[in-house]
Parts: structure tokens; C-alpha cells; sequence
């Protein structure tokens, strides 16, 4: 690891799951699909419930390094229910998040991350876009890709793009309501 | 024989190097005569019968290579002030035919240079001279030797050797006497014996005969109009005149390679009928189609599609003749004409996209055409070509070809597997573009058609598992895309689906029915949003019994699943009824999840990830009535104590605490309760093992989330903490993975209190760790 990372332009992360293909959605939508192509980010954060091999396999194909938590509804034996990544100062810990009681309960997470020591809790199952700084840490949530149902009246597509620098998270949030949306939040590194 | 002809070859090879080599050598010392001589020597093997075609053009052009040597010196000749004439007659002297014929065209191609005389009258006089070559490999390449030579000396328009030395028409007519001579000789190479390596050999020479049409083709004269009325007439005589199928397939294939495509649009009419009733049977007339039909596609799309459509109606043209092929009881074998069909169609949904009347006439026209064969008829290639049929206009009109009443037609002349790829192709079609499946009669065409995917037919093959599964989840891709404003109507489309499904067997019913059950989710939603059920058949009850039922149906072969799929039902039927008029049904469907996970569920690390599940959601529901939310809550709070590890137990217990304090309860009495049973437990546990101390700090963790809310007595949390500092030493003393678990667990549990103490939060100025 390099002693600086350049502040202008760092590292890029897509952090996506929720696909739920084929069982609550027919496909990703086209709008995400034109944004998500090969070579664009260097890491792939999937917090579970893909759905199926096809759409797995195409999630490899976006980055060299893509990075899977097992979801409630997925059926694959080599991925692991916990993950752990460390990018450059930043301490990654991924959990899809059904696991946790009461689930998207923001304590709950906070304190699955603390015993995980990590900086950034990625983590899902809600299918609602959020991200929340809770004392020195923070947890990011990318939403529902394809919208599917999630237990709420509604629900939205979305994902979300991390820019990494050593000293900050630049957190991009796309929703798909009717067009595509892109807000940002900065997250400055606290330890 | 192969040796010999490499021996006959070597051999003449080098008796024309030796001789050009004095040849050459005469030139520089401008000894004509000699050269003469030399250049006579070496045209003489030429002569030869020994080579094969093949062999004598590697001679050919070894020889016509050093013909240019002395061409170049006529020419310095001419500029040194010889007579043309005088050379023109002296180079007659040569003693055998071939080598004086040679000859003579190189003088005459020089002489025609220096424009002494009209380049026609030259031209004409070298035709009449070669036609006494009557062999017809040597007569082929002396009049390849002429055309080489005098391309570039014909009369055309705005060439000058137009004028005195004729026009375009004479131009013309001499390549068209080459052609037509060249042509016969060509044909009589065939023979009688030996026929495909006759016509082997004739491929091998088939540029020779090509290079004419290639030179008529870059004549500057030759407009649209004089290859309507003079140039095109001529070429079909020699076509239809030779009654020889290898040359008629060649011509045809290079007048249509070496014309612009402009041209070809003005003369369709008359090359298709020409192709259609005047070639002989054994010629490939399909691809000569399938040829023209390409390029002309690639011109249509590239230029301005109106003149295509308006001036000329190509697609009709291509049809009468197509048609009249199929009906003709010709020897045109059922594959062939399959081709021709695919090819077709492309070339019609690529030059008259969203036409259905024409894919659909197209269609018919294929019907007819398998309905005339037998069943033995339809070889692998032939049903590849169909399933080519029913997928190609896919990409292009969708759903709307489900429409055309020939379609189904076609598709019963396949067997199962080819079916079944056909299915594929449309389910990918329609996920793939995103179509929307708002119309119940097309999703009844739809449906009739996947059914190779969706049941099990009569000719059915096994299929590998994965393929299976594929298939099956593209179905219930499908299912997503149906919607309607009219929420009745997108409940009957759903319906369509559902009872299809139905049909199916269980190990599809894996993958459609949840996908159908989600869809029903949904469907519930939108109701909802619009102000609740508007009709019969969207009450919510009918479709939460069908729902209720089709998760039955799954429960018997994956109950894991079938339970995943209840506590889902359960957010849906919150979402909607908050006024807890399903109460006794939510209520079962509840009661349902708990006898699954106690009777279907046997893995323990399975069952404690799927109670915490359980337990959440039960905190997130309000639409059942307090008294039995609290017996399905106190059920699923008696499945934690019943976990296999201790642990497991104290923390189930622990967590089952949410379900009474939440949004929309708030039992203090349950929480209190939960926390003694966690707490007795825990204190059961802990004798033996030191590395318990961890449960009792989660369970202090889970008493400061509810600090701020339930009321705990101090003692209750000083006995915890006071069990916490008792066995904290052991339990830390090896550093082993454990150990670390607790230290951290612990440390962040003293700085979250560190730090509510900070906030001045009064419940916690009474904690001391």
C-alpha cells in the first residue's frame, strides 16, 4: 500500500445486492445496466440474495476483485455468511444482515460491527438505500438492485458507488425512480 | 502421377528461366532477332499437354511475368523509331502457333499504344487470330493472355482510344467475345471421365473466366443503362446458352459480386427469373438468392430506405420467385429450400422491420412447405433451420409474432428438444427487450408456446441439472414482467401463469412458484396503494388463500424454504392490514412457521440463523391481535429454549426480548421476563466453562438497548456484572481465538458506557465496570 493515495482520485467501489432474480424481479433495470459495465470500479461489494448463477457471474465480470456475502435466499455453498476487506486505511466488513435481530435495527449493526472491528459495515436485506454514521463508524446499506419486494409498501432500485481515499469515504447513492439520482455523502475516517 | 506432374512442372520451369535468362541478355545487347528466338523457345512450353491446369497456370505466370520484359522493350523500340507494322509482321515469323499467337498480342498491345491504328481494329484482328487455339486449357490462357494484356487498351468512353479507335460498344462487344469463347473452352474441360476432378480442376481456373466480367464492370461506359439494355442481355445469352451448371453458378455469382448493387435493384425482375426458370437443376439457385438478398440488405440499411421501398418492389419480387420455386416440383432438395426460407425472412426483417404481414405470408409460405414433407425429412439440420424460423423475428416484433396465426403451425414439426430451444429463445426474447405482458390473449399465445418449459410433454428428454434449472428460472423471470394498470386484469394474467403452474410438477414448482408468489406479493401492494380490493377477484382473502396454498405445496419437498417464503407472506399481509382483520389467518401462517421450523428442520446452525429470522419479523408485525401475537411470540421464545447449544439458548431467549418491545408493543412485563430466563440459563452454563462469561455480556449489552425504555432492577444488572468481573480473568487467561471474541466484545461494551455516562444519560450513572 502506498504512503499517499491521491486525494483528487481513489480507488472506486460498486456495493450492490438484493437482486432476488428470478424470484422477485425479472432483471436488473436497463438504466443500472447501461451505468454498470466492466472496468469501471475496482471492487464489487454484493451483500447477498443474488438469485442466480448468471447474474453471480456477471457481477465477476465487473471487477477483478468482487467480494459475496451469503443472503437468506441464496443457495450457494462456497460464500461465506461474514466477510472482511481492508482498502487501503478502511476496514470493510460485510454481512448480508438477515442474521441479525432485530434486523436492520441500527444498534444491532453497530454492535456486530464493533466485535468485527471494523470501520464500514456493508450490509442489506432492508432493500432500502441508507447510510448512517453511528458513533465513530459507519453503516451502508445499497438498497434493492432490481426494486423487488422487501417487506415495505415500497420499494426503489438502487445501489451505491464508493470512492476511497485515505482520509474519507465519497459515498454516491443511485436510486431509479422513474429517471436515475445520484446524491453523495462524505464520510471522513475516524479511528 | 502427383510426382510426375511436380517433375513436368520443375522441368519447364526451368527451361523458361533459362530461356528468358537469354532473352534478357539479347535485349540488353539489342539483338531482336535472338530475343525473338529466346522469347519463341520459351513460349513453346506452353505448349505442353503434360501439366494439370493448376500446374500450367504456375507456368502461365512464370512465363507472362518475363513477357513483360519484352513488352517494355517494343515499346523503347517504338519510341526508337522502329515500325510497329514491321515488328507486328516479323513477330509472325515464329515457327509454332502458340508462341507466334503470344507474341503477336504483346506487339499488338503496344501497337495499339502508339495509335497509328484504331485500337478496335487491332483487337478484333488478335480475337480472329487466337481462335485457332482450340485446346481448351491453352485457348482459356491465351485469351487470359489477351485480356491481361489489352485491358487497359480498349475503347472505352473518355479513354483515349475512343473515336477512330471505336466506342463503348465496341469495347463491349470484344470482352463479350472473349467471355463467350472463354466460356466454351472452359465447359470443355469437364470431359467425360473423371467428373469431380474435372470440375475441381475447372474451379481452379475460374478467375480467368471472372476477369472478364470484372473488366465489363469497370468500363466507364457502362452506365445503369447500358447494363440494363446491352451489357446484362449479353452476359445471360452465354448463361443460359451453356447449359453447364459450375459455369452458370460462377457467372451468375460474379456478375452479381462485380455490379453495384444499384444495378441489381433495377434488374431484379430479370435476374430472379432467370435464376428461377433458366438454369440448369443441379445449380445452387438458393444461394445465389441467399447472395443477393445479403448484399442487398447491407445496401438498403446503408442508403435511404425509401428508394428501396418506393421504386421497386423488392420484397415481392423475391417472393413470386421464391414462391414458384417451392411450388415447382423441382429437384430442389427440402433442406435447400429451408435455407432459402431463413434467409428470407432475414433479409425481410432486416429491410421491412416491424412488417408482420410480410413475416407472417413468409411463415405461411414455410408451413406449406413442411407440410408437404415426410416425417423422416426433418434431419437435425432441417429442424435447426426452424427453430433459425420461429427465433429470428423474435428480436425484432417480440411478442406480437405470438400472433401470427402460422406460428404454432411450424412449431409441431419439431421434436421435443427443438421445441424446447424455441421456448428458450422466446423467454429470453421477452426478458431481454423488458417487455411487459399486459395483454391476456397474448399471454395465452405465450403460454402455449413455452409449454415444453412448463410441463412435462409427451416426448420429453431428461436434462441436465443445470440447464434445468436455467431454463426454469428464465420462466420465472417472465412472471415479473406482467403488469396492468387494471388491476383486475393483471390479477387474471397472473392467474394464467398460476395455472400453468399448476400443471407443472414439483420440481419446477421450486422455482415458478416463488416467483408466482412474489408476483402476488406485489400485486397485493399495488392494490393497496390504489385504496384496497376494487373488485371480486382482487380480494385480499382469495389471495391469501392462494397464496397460503401454493407455500403448502412447496412445504412438503423444501420446508426451509416454504418457511422463508411464510415469514415473507406475513411483511405482505402487514403491509396491508394493519387493521388485523386477517388476524386468525395471519395468526396460522405464524403457527405454520413454528411447526415447520420444530418438525422440518433439522440442522441446529441452521435453525438458529432461521429463528432469528423468525423473531424479527415477528417484531415488525402489527397486524395480529395482542393476545395472539403473544402465544405465537411465546412459541417461538420456548423454540430458543429448546436449541441445541447452551448458548444458542441464552441468546434465542435473549432476542425474543424484541418481539415484545418494538414499534408497536411494548410489553415491559415479556422483556423483564426474557431477561430472567436468559439470565438462568446463562447461570446454568457458566460452571464449567469459564468462556460462558461472553453470553452474560451480550446479555448486559441487551440490557443497556432497552435502558432508556423498560425498567430493570440494579440488582438484576449488578449480579450480571458482578458474574462478568468474577470469571472475566479465566476466561481471558489462554489468548486463545475465544478470548479475543470476549476482550473485544467487552471493551467495546465499557466505552459504550463511558460514553452514555459522558452524555450525562441518567440511567447509566449508576454502572461501575
Amino acid at each position: 500500500m502506498s504512503e499517499y493515495y491521491d486525494e483528487e482520485f481513489g480507488e472506486l467501489g460498486l456495493v450492490i445486492g438484493d437482486f432476488n432474480i428470478p424470484q422477485r424481479a425479472a432483471d436488473l433495470p436497463p438504466q443500472f445496466k447501461d451505468l454498470l459495465v466492466p472496468n469501471k470500479v475496482q471492487y464489487v461489494f454484493c451483500t447477498g440474495n443474488v438469485g442466480n448463477r448468471e447474474t453471480a457471474d456477471w457481477l465477476k465480470t465487473l471487477s477483478g476483485n468482487t467480494h459475496f456475502v451469503k443472503g437468506d435466499f441464496d443457495e450457494v455453498k462456497e460464500v461465506p455468511e461474514t466477510k472482511v476487506v481492508q482498502i487501503g486505511s478502511w476496514k470493510m466488513v460485510m454481512v448480508h444482515g438477515h442474521q441479525l435481530v432485530p434486523f436492520g435495527d441500527e444498534e444491532s449493526q453497530y454492535t456486530f460491527l464493533k466485535e468485527m472491528e471494523g470501520d464500514v459495515l456493508i450490509t442489506g436485506h432492508t432493500g432500502v438505500a441508507k447510510v448512517t454514521a453511528v458513533e465513530k463508524k459507519y453503516i451502508i446499506n445499497p438498497g434493492s438492485a432490481t426494486g423487488g419486494f422487501n417487506g415495505q409498501q415500497t420499494s426503489i432500485p438502487s445501489f451505491l458507488i464508493l470512492e476511497f481515499k485515505k482520509e474519507k469515504l465519497q459515498v454516491f447513492i443511485y436510486t431509479l425512480d422513474g429517471e436515475v439520482k445520484i446524491d453523495k455523502q462524505e464520510l471522513p475516517l475516524q479511528k | 502421377m502427383e510426382e510426375d506432374q511436380e517433375k513436368y512442372l520443375e522441368d519447364a520451369r526451368k527451361v523458361v528461366k533459362e530461356q528468358a535468362y537469354f532473352m534478357r541478355a539479347s535485349l540488353e545487347k539489342a539483338q531482336l532477332k535472338d530475343a525473338l528466338r529466346y522469347s519463341s523457345a520459351m513460349l513453346s512450353e506452353l505448349k505442353t499437354s503434360l501439366l494439370s491446369p493448376r500446374n500450367y497456370y504456375i507456368l502461365f505466370m512464370q512465363v507472362f511475368d518475363e513477357m513483360r520484359i519484352l513488352e517494355n522493350y517494343f515499346k523503347e523500340e517504338y519510341r526508337r523509331g522502329r515500325k510497329m507494322p514491321d515488328l507486328y509482321e516479323s513477330v509472325q515469323h515464329a515457327t509454332y502457333v502458340i508462341p507466334r499467337l503470344y507474341l503477336l498480342i504483346t506487339v499488338g498491345s503496344v501497337f495499339i499504344q502508339t495509335h497509328e491504328i484504331g485500337a478496335k481494329v487491332i483487337l478484333l484482328d488478335l480475337l480472329e487470330c487466337i481462335k485457332a487455339i482450340q485446346h481448351p486449357l491453352r485457348g482459356l490462357f491465351i485469351r487470359y493472355y489477351f485480356l491481361k494484356l489489352c485491358k487497359d487498351r480498349l475503347p472505352d468512353t473518355g479513354s483515349e482510344y475512343e473515336g477512330t479507335g471505336g466506342n463503348i460498344d465496341d469495347a463491349i462487344e470484344i470482352i463479350i467475345r472473349n467471355l463467350s469463347e472463354m466460356n466454351k473452352l472452359w465447359i470443355r474441360m469437364q470431359g467425360s471421365k473423371d467428373k469431380s476432378k474435372r470440375e475441381r480442376e475447372r474451379l481452379d481456373l475460374k478467375v480467368t473466366i471472372g476477369e472478364n466480367v470484372t473488366r465489363l464492370s469497370n468500363l466507364e461506359g457502362v452506365s445503369l443503362d447500358t447494363y440494363k439494355t446491352k451489357v446484362l442481355p449479353k452476359i445471360i445469352d452465354i448463361i443460359t446458352s451453356s447449359k453447364d451448371a459450375i459455369s452458370q453458378t460462377y457467372l451468375m455469382d460474379c456478375t452479381i459480386q462485380a455490379f453495384p448493387d444499384e444495378y441489381h435493384l433495377q434488374t431484379l425482375q430479370e435476374l430472379l427469373k432467370v435464376c428461377t426458370t433458366q438454369l440448369e437443376p443441379t445449380v445452387d439457385i438458393k444461394n445465389i438468392f441467399i447472395n443477393l438478398m445479403g448484399r442487398l440488405a447491407d445496401f438498403a440499411l446503408n442508403n435511404d430506405m425509401g428508394t428501396f421501398n418506393s421504386e421497386v418492389d423488392i420484397y415481392s419480387m423475391f417472393k413470386q420467385n421464391i414462391d414458384k420455386m417451392l411450388d415447382s416440383n423441382s429437384q430442389i432438395e427440402f433442406k435447400n429450400l429451408l435455407d432459402l426460407q431463413v434467409a428470407f425472412l432475414n433479409f425481410t426483417l432486416r429491410c421491412y422491420p416491424n412488417n408482420s404481414e410480410y413475416v407472417n405470408d413468409i411463415l405461411k409460405s414455410c408451413c406449406r412447405l413442411c407440410e408437404r414433407q415426410n416425417e423422416t425429412d426433418f434431419t437435425e439440420e432441417c429442424q435447426k433451420n426452424i427453430v433459425k424460423f420461429l427465433a429470428m423475428p423474435l428480436d425484432t416484433m417480440s411478442l406480437s409474432i405470438l400472433t401470427m396465426n402460422e406460428y404454432p403451425n411450424l412449431m409441431k414439426h419439431l421434436p421435443f428438444q427443438k421445441r424446447r430451444q424455441v421456448a428458450i429463445k422466446i423467454c429470453q426474447a421477452v426478458v431481454n427487450l423488458n417487455q411487459v405482458i399486459d395483454d391476456l390473449k397474448i399471454t395465452g399465445e405465450l403460454l402455449k408456446f413455452i409449454q415444453p418449459l412448463l410441463i412435462t410433454q409427451n416426448d420429453y428428454v431428461e436434462i441436465p441439472e443445470n440447464e434445468f434449472e436455467e431454463e426454469q428460472q428464465l420462466v420465472a423471470r417472465t412472471v415479473h414482467l406482467v403488469q396492468n394498470g387494471d388491476l383486475a386484469i393483471h390479477n387474471t394474467i397472473l392467474q394464467q401463469f398460476i395455472a400453468k403452474f399448476q400443471q407443472g410438477e414439483i420440481n419446477r414448482q421450486k422455482y415458478t412458484y416463488p416467483a408466482a408468489i412474489f408476483a402476488l406479493f406485489r400485486l397485493i401492494q399495488l392494490i393497496a396503494a390504489q385504496g384496497g380490493p376494487q373488485t371480486q377477484e382482487t380480494q385480499y382473502k382469495g389471495l391469501f388463500e392462494q397464496i397460503r396454498g401454493l407455500i403448502e405445496v412447496l412445504q412438503g419437498h423444501f420446508p426451509e424454504l416454504a418457511l422463508k417464503l411464510n415469514l415473507n407472506f406475513l411483511l405482505c399481509i402487514n403491509i396491508v392490514d394493519q387493521a388485523q382483520e386477517f388476524d386468525e389467518f395471519s395468526y396460522d401462517v405464524g403457527t405454520q412457521i413454528i411447526t415447520i421450523f420444530q418438525d422440518e428442520i433439522g440442522d441446529s446452525n441452521v435453525k438458529v440463523v432461521l429463528l432469528n429470522q423468525i423473531m424479527s419479523t415477528f417484531a415488525k408485525l402489527n397486524c395480529i391481535s395482542g393476545e395472539n401475537f403473544d402465544t405465537l411470540a411465546g412459541n417461538a421464545t420456548q423454540q430458543a429454549a429448546k436449541l441445541l447449544k447452551k448458548n444458542e439458548q441464552a441468546i434465542g431467549v435473549l432476542n425474543s426480548a424484541h418481539m415484545f418491545y418494538n414499534d408497536h408493543i411494548k410489553n415491559v412485563q415479556r422483556v423483564q421476563e426474557c431477561f430472567k430466563k436468559a439470565i438462568k440459563i446463562a447461570n446454568q452454563s457458566i460452571g464449567n466453562n469459564p468462556k460462558f462469561v461472553y453470553v452474560f455480556i451480550q446479555i448486559l449489552n441487551k440490557y443497556f438497548y432497552f435502558f432508556e425504555q423498560v425498567e430493570f432492577k440494579d440488582a438484576e444488572i449488578q449480579e450480571v456484572i458482578k458474574m462478568i468481573n468474577e470469571k472475566l480473568p479465566k476466561a481471558l487467561s489462554d489468548n486463545d481465538e475465544q478470548s479475543k471474541k470476549i476482550k473485544i466484545l467487552w471493551t467495546a461494551t465499557q466505552e459504550l458506557v463511558r460514553e452514555r455516562k459522558r452524555r450525562s444519560i441518567q440511567a447509566y450513572q449508576q454502572i461501575n465496570i
